[in-house]
């Protein structure tokens, strides 16, 4: 029998959130105009927009596959966690970890990437790319992560809520408006350190994927700290040349889709879907990894 | 019901929004300037073009590398994107302005190239004959 919640949580931390969304960004908007850092462009922020709308609805459409997924996994669980002060805590870190992993395999296997990429695909860095979100989350199965947490033991409302909380945490960092917090800089993710994550200079790829807490990309070597003398250039490394939200929400896809396809052997279709972006047999597209060691070579030569 | 009332609340916060941003001015578009500001993109990418098209508004280009591929840069909002691929892989034909090329895939959309009299020509003696 699932514990029942004795605490008032609420349902939908996300929905809850909109209205102060809608208000930072108007602030930042307010900055943006009074000349801070940052930039606006009204095509862009409409897509934006537009693609955080299509997120909500997919996942009123599709969000029942992750729902059945960690009730199924919660009914075979290991252990009856109560919803105390201690387990609440250690689910807040074991969310937040999970989403770490989520994150990274999100930039390192096509499959999520192609769900992922959403996120990415503005040149833009302002609140309104906080909500260009993926229409494919639930059903590429990117709660993969997340599963072991409800195997575990940790109710599902209580996981779905420090989600919650994990994404509206997320928002605020997505300004340029922000520069530094000073200590806060070590513990928690930030605007800083999110701003290297969403950036395509080389030195910047493939790092912070961190939720709430920045330790997760300290500990596992992933960290990148932002530097004064070489500001982010955002998006993804193909930069997008289309504002269409449908085009923009399944253009990976179909590029997989194309790939395999075309593919020679088994070997190289497996790897077109679940090899880094960017893989192909030959090796003649560029990766993460490519762009970084190519980039490194450049610059170990200049030195 | 509640549920189409909160998603009818989203998309009205989705129209204050971009009418604010509309109204703020953030409406700034980027301008290819010139054969240079081309060059400039492709060097960026590692590549030097042998052959340069650029739409007369300022748009889009189009080129040749002189490793053979045909080089692509469009204005996106106030942003350029730019992309490198075989000749094989796109479609080019020729419009009673200039020039069409259309890309594989869903990442980009089709590119017009509003051309002179001498582009038409470079596009009959340069890309033309890749594609």
């Amino acid at each position: 029998m699932p514990i029942e919640t004795p605490v008032w949580v609420p349902n939908d931390v996300v929905t809850l959130a909109v209205p102060a969304f809608i208000a930072l960004i108007i602030v930042e908007m307010l900055a943006v105009r009074a000349g801070g850092h940052g930039r606006y462009e009204v095509k862009d922020a409409a897509t934006s927009l537009l693609m955080g709308f299509g997120n909500v609805i997919a996942g009123l459409l599709t969000g029942g596959i992750y729902i059945a997924a960690a009730f199924f996994f919660y009914e075979h669980r290991l252990f009856d966690l109560a919803w105390t002060a201690p387990v609440l805590v250690a689910c807040f870190f074991a969310e937040d970890l999970a989403y770490y992993w989520f994150h990274r395999l999100s930039h390192e296997r096509r499959f999520w990437w192609a769900a992922h990429v959403v996120h990415h695909s503005s040149q833009h860095y302002n609140l309104t790319t906080a909500l260009r979100q993926t229409w494919t989350g639930a059903v590429s199965l990117s709660f993969a992560t997340k599963l072991p947490l409800f195997l575990i033991g940790f109710p599902p409302a209580m996981v779905f809520f420090f989600a919650g909380i994990s994404l509206v945490y997320q928002f605020w960092i997505h300004t340029e408006t922000i520069r530094r917090l000073g200590p806060l800089e070590w513990v928690l993710n930030t605007p800083s350190h999110h701003r290297v994550h969403h950036a395509v200079n080389p030195r910047y790829l493939d790092a912070n994927y961190a939720g709430v807490l920045i330790i997760w990309d300290r500990l596992f070597g992933t960290f990148i700290a932002e530097r004064e003398d070489e500001k982010p250039r955002y998006g993804i490394v193909s930069q997008l040349g289309t504002f269409n939200p449908l085009k923009i929400a399944f253009h990976e896809w179909a590029g997989i889709a194309r790939d395999v396809s075309r593919a020679k052997t088994f070997r190289d279709a497996i790897g077109y879907v679940f090899g880094p972006p960017g893989w192909s047999p030959d090796g003649s597209r560029k990766t993460s990894r490519s762009i970084k060691a190519a980039w490194a070579a450049q610059h170990a030569a200049a030195e | 019901m509640e549920t189409l009332l909160v998603q009818a609340a989203s998309l009205a916060g989705v129209g204050l929004l971009v009418g604010l941003a509309w109204a703020f001015g953030f409406r700034q578009s980027s301008k290819l300037d010139g054969e240079a500001a081309v060059r400039a993109l492709a060097a960026a990418e590692g590549e030097t073009l042998e052959t340069v098209l650029v739409d007369q508004r300022g748009r889009a280009a189009l080129g040749k590398t002189t490793s053979g591929a045909l080089f692509a840069a469009k204005i996106v909002g106030g942003d350029v994107a730019v992309r490198i691929m075989p000749f094989s892989e796109a479609r080019l034909r020729r419009t009673k302005g200039g020039v069409r090329a259309r890309f594989p895939g869903l990442a980009w959309d089709d590119v017009t190239l509003v051309l002179d009299a001498d582009a038409r020509r470079d596009w009959i003696g340069g890309l033309q004959s890749e594609s």
